[in-house]
């Protein structure tokens, strides 16, 4: 991941105006962040996959998906001391532990995806119905879905790479208008030229790693984190 | 890395673009500059914005298409009733409005949703384990009884007045300082003041006792108490919370020297000398009475904190005489002895500071503090207030449905750009004031336009507003008082209007 595309993203956006404050216009609380996490990446349900402890292991870790000492300053939590967030707006230590989360939180998901191979209800919060059913393997009942870890991106044809991202935007964010009306983008393909630059049209990257890299952007973006 | 590199010199060139308001110096005039009409937002934007609000998340997908399906039908307004509904019985609503009367009580958040299974992970083991702790802050008297008015739509004043909720013991393993509901309860209020399981705590109609916020462990343990202290503490809290009367410390240690502090809490022949040993007590019955300064708290503070005199259990029989005292905006005392706790808690029910003061509450989470809240706005929600019998979810129901809250952010009306401007100015009255300077608040500034203009331009000046090099300079550092950057921007944006009255 490249931490200066975040910085970029979210600190040197011209129309950045939301802040921690509750306004009309605001970021995620810190509650809020740890509930759209669970709604947009199920393996944060599922207590497997997640660690007890802070530091890096093969799970998800406790500062990811739980609301604690260690995120509380970065997140805009309110500290109990003085009643308000210990930064008005999202600092760079907010930037490098959403950064870093949601880059462990997709990987993680995206093996879990592999273990449950065959719940399709949940393959299809990630991808579009159009590539699924073009991918689908019918005579392979456990895992009917595996030839999206073994086709590569760019042998996805262009219409189909458009809607694989648009269908990842409007599960992340939504549809058209709410981007245009958040305004950090003029909509949604404005927003999908962006999102499709982070994977050139000719990458060797299989189409799950793609996807993980995009959903990845889409989550960095600060329509993710603003409402 | 190359792209590193790269990155950050795209960085660098976006901020060497970006002209500061006013490089090219300051402007001796306040020039006004056109307002945008407001927009109101597109449905779908207003159901996304709907479900964050109350939620925390985004709408599902199959929502969107219902929605679209509703603007088809011409019947917008019916899906939009029937989603804020749903959305109010959810349980993510349930546990956000949980943790905001924890941002209230200026509490630690619980770690992760109350029905969640992760709390099972929530057990002491290992050094950098996290504690039986946060799993006793996601179970404990006062986060149940939040849940339970929400959930319930019950009435607000339940918070504080409710005869009834559930106790929780604390998890095994656990730090002998952090107790569960139990440690607090006394055998005598017919409540087991040991359990391992959770227990319900009932009193009956008139039982002068209350089973509501501030009677809870959690809030005991937030709050705590000491001989010197005596309750203060847990009176500013509710001050604060309840009827939005937040006390600062008047007296500013401008020298650095902490004795001056000291010597107006322990005046006498000795000053600070008294200190020590746990005599100051003793020594000082009544410290804090002869200082008009620390009297213009303290006149509020201690009634109040004598009501908790008596209750070192919090539901314990024995109640404590006090008194709710303040003085109302218009000059007004109030003055009501109260029993003790229960009373208390019911007096301030009573009070219109606290019906305005709530509404406060809610018009922020829901419509934001950016939009401030009118006179007249305030006067429409409090009558609302009531008509819905102070029913959270209801009167949610009804922000949500009014015109502030389907905007496109950054509209406002002068009016309430004015009163967030005076919101902020309000804050320069407690020590100019004290100087002779005329108030802030009341406009024109000084009673003559001139002497408004006058001091505008010293505002702008004194807050480094004016676009020149100089830095801010009021307040001064050791106020304390500090404007926030959303403080700063507001009167920014003012005066970038052309600083208009109503």
């Amino acid at each position: 991941m490249n931490k200066w595309f975040i910085v970029f993203l979210i600190f040197f956006s011209s129309q950045a105006f939301a802040s921690f404050s509750e306004n009309s216009r605001r970021y995620l609380s810190p509650k809020d962040m740890f509930t759209l996490l669970n709604q947009k990446f199920p393996v944060l349900q599922d207590k497997q996959h997640l660690a007890k402890y802070h530091f890096p292991s093969d799970q998800v870790p406790l500062s990811c998906w739980g609301l604690g000492l260690r995120n509380g300053n970065s997140t805009g939590l309110v500290l109990p001391a003085i009643g308000a967030a210990a930064t008005a707006s999202p600092g760079t230590a907010f930037v490098r532990w959403w950064g870093s989360c949601v880059d462990q939180i997709v990987i993680k998901q995206f093996m879990a995806l592999n273990l449950k191979a065959n719940d399709e209800g949940l393959w299809k919060k990630f991808y579009a119905p159009e590539i699924l059913d073009r991918y689908r393997d019918k005579g392979n009942v456990k895992e009917p879905f595996h030839r999206l870890t073994s086709v590569e991106w760019k042998d996805l044809p262009p219409n189909l790479k458009q809607v694989q991202i648009r269908f990842l935007i409007e599960e992340l964010i939504g549809p058209n208008p709410v981007i245009a009306d958040l305004g950090f983008a003029k909509g949604i393909d404005d927003l999908a030229a962006t999102i499709q630059s982070i994977v050139p049209d000719d990458s060797n990257l299989k189409i799950s790693h793609a996807t993980q890299a995009l959903i990845t952007g889409v989550t960095l973006r600060e329509e993710f984190i603003t409402y | 890395m190359p792209s590193r590199f790269l990155a950050l010199a795209a960085a660098l060139a976006v901020l060497a673009a970006c002209t500061p308001r006013h490089a090219a110096g300051p402007d001796p005039k306040i020039k006004p500059q056109p307002k945008p009409e407001p927009v109101a937002m597109s449905p779908v934007s207003y159901l996304r914005k709907l479900s964050f609000h109350i939620r925390g998340q985004t709408p599902e997908r199959a929502e969107y298409a219902e929605l679209t399906r509703a603007i088809e039908q011409n019947q917008v307004d019916q899906f939009f009733k029937e989603k804020t509904t749903h959305y109010l019985k959810s349980r993510e609503h349930i546990d956000k409005m949980s943790f905001r009367i924890e941002e209230l009580l200026h509490l630690r958040a619980t770690p992760v949703p109350y029905h969640s299974p992760l709390l099972d992970l929530y057990k002491a083991e290992g050094p950098l384990a996290p504690t039986a702790f946060d799993e006793y802050i996601a179970r404990n008297s006062l986060n149940e009884l939040v849940r339970q008015v929400v959930a319930q739509n019950q009435s607000w004043d339940t918070l504080l007045t409710g005869k009834s909720y559930r106790a929780f013991p604390l998890a095994e393993n656990i730090n002998a300082l952090h107790t569960g509901d139990f440690l607090f309860f006394s055998d005598a209020a017919g409540v087991p003041s040991q359990s391992q399981t959770e227990a319900p705590v009932v009193f009956a109609a008139d039982d002068t006792r209350v089973a509501g916020i501030l009677t809870t462990g959690r809030f005991f343990g937030r709050y705590v108490n000491t001989a010197l202290n005596q309750n203060r503490k847990r009176a500013a809290a509710i001050f604060r919370t309840f009827l939005c009367d937040d006390m600062k410390a008047v007296v500013v240690d401008e020298s650095g020297n902490q004795n001056e502090i000291l010597d107006k809490v322990f005046p006498g022949p000795g000053g600070n000398s008294l200190i020590g040993g746990g005599q100051a007590k003793s020594s000082m019955p009544d410290p804090h009475g002869t200082d008009p300064a620390c009297m213009k708290c303290h006149y509020k503070l201690d009634p109040m904190g004598k009501t908790f005199q008596e209750s070192g259990m919090i539901l314990a029989p024995l109640a404590s005489p006090g008194a709710l005292v303040y003085t109302r905006a218009n000059g007004g005392k109030v003055n009501i002895p109260v029993a003790g706790v229960g009373q208390l808690a019911q007096a301030i029910t009573e009070q219109p500071e606290y019906v305005n003061c709530q509404v406060g509450h809610f018009w922020r989470w829901y419509i934001g503090e950016d939009k401030p809240l009118t006179p007249v706005v305030a006067a429409e929600l409090a009558a609302k207030f009531e008509e819905v019998k102070r029913q959270p979810n209801d009167f949610i129901a009804y922000l949500v449905s009014r015109p502030e809250f389907g905007f496109v952010a950054s509209q406002e009306s002068n009016a309430e750009l004015v009163t967030a401007v005076k919101r902020v100015l309000k804050n320069c009255n407690g020590c100019h004031a004290l100087e002779g300077v005329p108030s802030f608040t009341d406009w024109p500034i000084g009673g003559t336009e001139s002497r408004h203009q006058k001091m505008l331009g010293f505002i702008r000046n004194s807050l480094a507003l004016d676009g020149s090099s100089k830095p801010r300079w009021m307040p001064p550092k050791n106020s304390s008082w500090q404007p926030s950057p959303a403080d700063l921007a507001t009167l920014q944006r003012w005066f970038d209007m052309g600083a208009p009255n109503e």
